[in-house]
């Protein structure tokens, strides 16, 4: 480096690439750069690394349906708007609704006119009493559907 | 004097099944299946006698191949421990120890070179499955299907 | 489509249409918001399925809670804080770790490789683009998502600190320091593929 020229900061060099700097760091910085190899080196890595990740999102931009999420957004906040007792009332006394209601509270009505043992909740498949392991980390998941536990650990030997 | 030794009968039998109502001990037995699985990244193959299990996976990983390793079957009375080797030096060792309604309680432990790994104490649902993993092996991961049936 | 859809309204307009509950206004909103706030979220998840779900959710919430935005920051900030916040919140890193510990980043473009034969194949550069951008990806998913967010703020939406301050709720100085730090470490794990040039 040249005598009488300022060192490289890059801290500052950052916030210059940024914009960021008042008038005179500002001035400070450009006349060093002028200069420095490094700290040219250090910007062009900076702008390389922008125009990556301006390339990868931008690709995946332009693959992306945005009209269909749009029309997904407008259907979501649809299904939102009437206050839910609203709802609730409407529904209830639709036709198609009450109707088949009568009927399978009537079949309900006789089935458990007859007395049956008490019915088991199913759940998950399996129920953790306890767990204890000479582990990292353990995690316990459900599959959406079936409701079908996992247990996924990492061993530490 | 038949409608006395009938109440007698009746109320006998009720005591008998009063007492019979918590967790069954006896001679109840409990068939276990342990299904040995590789999930990988490698490659496209889904092991057609996984095809139930894997759709349920495939909801939470995004591996590309399922390939069945072992299978073991076992039918343990309570209390009675079996065993399934495991690939990679590890065991794994299961011991029921009763039945809740619709729930067999079974004790896992894995073992891996004599060492035990982890222990656990779950109810699994009569004709239900879980899986436990995932061991790295072979570039890939060891999954454990445990289903039970009695 | 109305022609009103296809104008770009200020932030001032907009909101005020919104307070009155226009629809026509909210599906401006959408329309003039959805694209950056997905490529705030995708650069910050680095996955897509879950930031198209992250920006449904960001405009979900914008018309439940809109009663309770004061206007005190811009309403672009606003829509900034809410995709990082919903970006960042526990259980969607949660889920994400997983699922990383499990798969590969997803790797895009691969289908859109150029024919043999044609101008546009130009191998090794093309190639070594392409693999970039993948290591890139790989290599952001090493940095701690909050850092990841301000320099995707910084560097896909061009926010000054003060706004990137203003989104997060912290200090200027914050901003300024973990940028750097983001910057630094991306450098450090890229420095194998970023030449003396500083070219990819």
């Amino acid at each position: 480096m040249k005598k009488g020229h300022t060192e490289c900061d890059p801290i500052l060099l950052g916030r210059f690439l940024d914009q960021e700097l008042g008038p005179d760091q500002h001035a400070r910085v450009e006349k060093h750069l002028r200069y420095c190899l490094s700290c040219q080196k250090a910007a062009r890595n900076q702008h390389a690394l922008a125009d990556l990740l301006n390339t990868k999102v931008g690709k995946a931009v332009s693959l992306t349906d945005f009209d269909h999420l749009e029309r997904q957004v407008l259907a979501l906040v649809r299904d939102r708007q009437a206050p839910w007792w609203q709802e609730a009332v409407s529904l209830i006394f639709s036709r198609k609704i009450l109707i088949p209601a009568a009927t399978m509270a009537a079949v309900l009505t006789l089935f458990f006119s007859y007395p049956r043992p008490p019915a088991q909740i199913s759940g998950p498949s399996a129920i953790i009493n306890s767990f204890t392991g000479d582990i990292s980390s353990v995690m316990i998941l459900e599959t959406p559907r079936s409701r079908q536990t996992i247990i996924w650990f990492d061993e530490t030997f | 004097m038949n409608l006395r030794k009938h109440i007698l009968f009746i109320l006998s039998l009720s005591l008998i099944l009063l007492l019979f109502s918590g967790p069954v001990r006896a001679k109840q037995k409990i068939s276990i299946v342990v299904r040995t699985v590789l999930a990988s990244q490698e490659g496209q193959f889904t092991d057609p006698e996984l095809s139930g299990l894997i759709r349920e996976l495939q909801s939470v990983f995004k591996y590309s191949s399922y390939r069945l390793l072992s299978q073991d079957r076992m039918n343990l009375g309570m209390e009675k421990m079996g065993t399934a080797s495991l690939p990679g030096g590890r065991l794994l060792k299961i011991t029921p120890t009763g039945i809740r309604g619709n729930r067999a309680e079974l004790r896992l432990e894995i073992f891996k070179k004599n060492r035990q790994i982890f222990q656990t104490v779950i109810q699994l649902l009569n004709k239900g499955s879980i899986t436990v993993g995932g061991p790295q092996h072979k570039g890939g991961y060891l999954l454990f299907n445990i289903s039970n049936s009695f | 489509m109305s022609d009103n859809t296809k104008d770009i309204w200020d932030e001032d307009k907009l909101l005020s249409r919104l307070r009155q509950g226009d629809e026509e206004a909210f599906r401006v909103l959408v329309r003039q918001y959805q694209q950056r706030l997905f490529a705030i979220a995708y650069g910050i998840t680095l996955e897509r399925e879950e930031s198209l779900e992250i920006v449904q959710d960001v405009f979900l919430r914008v018309y439940q809670k809109l009663h309770t935005f004061k206007g005190e920051a811009k309403l672009s900030t606003w829509l900034h804080r809410i995709t990082v916040n919903q970006c960042l919140n526990w259980q969607r890193r949660w889920k994400r770790r997983f699922r990383w510990h499990h798969q590969p980043l997803e790797r895009e473009g691969a289908g859109d490789a150029p024919h043999l034969g044609t101008d546009a194949f130009q191998a090794d550069k093309l190639f070594q683009k392409k693999e970039l951008e993948a290591i890139l990806w790989e290599k952001l998913g090493k940095l701690p998502e909050d850092a990841r967010a301000i320099f995707v703020l910084r560097e896909l939406e061009g926010l000054s600190y003060d706004e990137i301050a203003q989104t997060l709720n912290i200090r200027r100085g914050t901003v300024s320091s973990r940028l750097f730090y983001a910057r630094r470490k991306l450098r450090h794990l890229l420095r194998d593929y970023l030449d003396e040039g500083g070219n990819p």
